[in-house]
């Protein structure tokens, strides 16, 4: 008898902690979205292939998203996920999954934090695609 | 006879981590929506010590496929931490084992995220996080469904077929 009231307490500490844990994420992810910046902006996308030379970009655009900017000009194409797009070719240059190959996308050096589909633009930013081998 | 009990507990070790390999391989279209957590749970409770050979052998065969790389590296001790939880936590029951499928789908990205602390330093492993956080809270709800679901039927199948066969 004690042995299944002490299993219901656990069962009950475990849902808490879970219930817990969903609304944290929740609201760190919600809390860490960056705001969009409205009006015209200019960055720049350096497409970085395994062989080929870096290629330069430099546009002027009004779009919120990257993503949004880079399908304007048809610098990216990818297929749209449940998490937003999935960039498989940037300027042409197809990832094949076959050889572990994917897009890394990097703003002055550092990895973004969110995929292409949510990354605010400002003006000025530098943005670096770099095709990559190996998973992980 | 010694023997025969080896015989036995390498078939069960390789059959169990065959059925984990296989199960992720069939539902990989399913972006972090995984039957390896409820696998792990139910061979924690049915082969106690001997998941921890599971869990390795698995490990690495997923390397083998996919290759070693960080991810590889953080494999390593995820499961072993999921079979430590299992063990020494006196839960039981679907409900139970579905939260905790769900709470370690939740940490899943940042019990992954050590290696990027390494590499990256304190933003690199903090970026790791935040990027994964919406797979996290998939993760989770993936695992929690599949265990309410799953738990029951496959905790009764595995008690018959296993059974005492097992040195455990």
């Amino acid at each position: 008898m004690s042995e299944l009231k002490g299993n219901k307490k656990r069962t009950i500490i475990a849902i808490s902690v879970l219930l817990v844990l969903i609304a944290a994420f929740i609201a760190i992810y919600f809390t860490s979205r960056p705001a969009a910046n409205p009006g015209m902006k200019s960055i720049t996308v350096s497409v970085i292939p395994l062989e080929e030379d870096e290629i330069e970009h430099v546009l002027t655009t009004d779009r919120e998203f990257l993503s949004e900017a880079l399908l304007d000009e048809k610098i990216i194409d990818g297929t749209e996920t449940e998490f937003g797009l999935m960039v498989t070719t940037v300027d042409g240059i197809t990832a094949n999954p076959d050889k572990q190959q994917w897009w890394m996308i990097t703003k002055d050096g550092e990895m973004t934090e969110t995929g292409v589909s949510e990354i605010v633009i400002s003006d000025k930013d530098c943005y670096e695609f770099t095709l990559v081998e190996g998973w992980g | 006879m010694k023997i025969k009990q080896a015989t036995r507990d390498i078939t069960t070790i390789a059959l169990a981590a065959a059925i984990v390999v296989a199960s992720k391989f069939a539902m990989s279209s399913l972006p972090n929506i995984e039957p390896v957590t409820l696998l792990f749970i139910l061979y924690t409770k049915h082969l106690k010590r001997k998941t921890l050979y599971v869990i390795y052998v698995f490990t690495f065969i997923e390397g083998i496929i996919y290759g070693f790389h960080i991810w590889w590296i953080t494999y390593l001790y995820v499961w072993t931490l999921l079979y430590l939880f299992v063990s020494l936590a006196k839960g039981e029951g679907a409900l139970y084992y579905a939260s905790v499928g769900g709470i370690f789908g939740l940490l899943f990205g940042t019990l992954t995220s050590v290696p990027y602390f390494f590499i990256g330093g304190i933003g690199g492993g903090i970026a790791y996080i935040s990027a994964g956080i919406i797979f996290d809270i998939v993760h989770a709800a993936g695992n929690f469904i599949i265990i309410s679901l799953l738990y029951k039927p496959l905790d009764y199948a595995l008690g018959r077929i296993i059974g005492n066969s097992i040195d455990r």
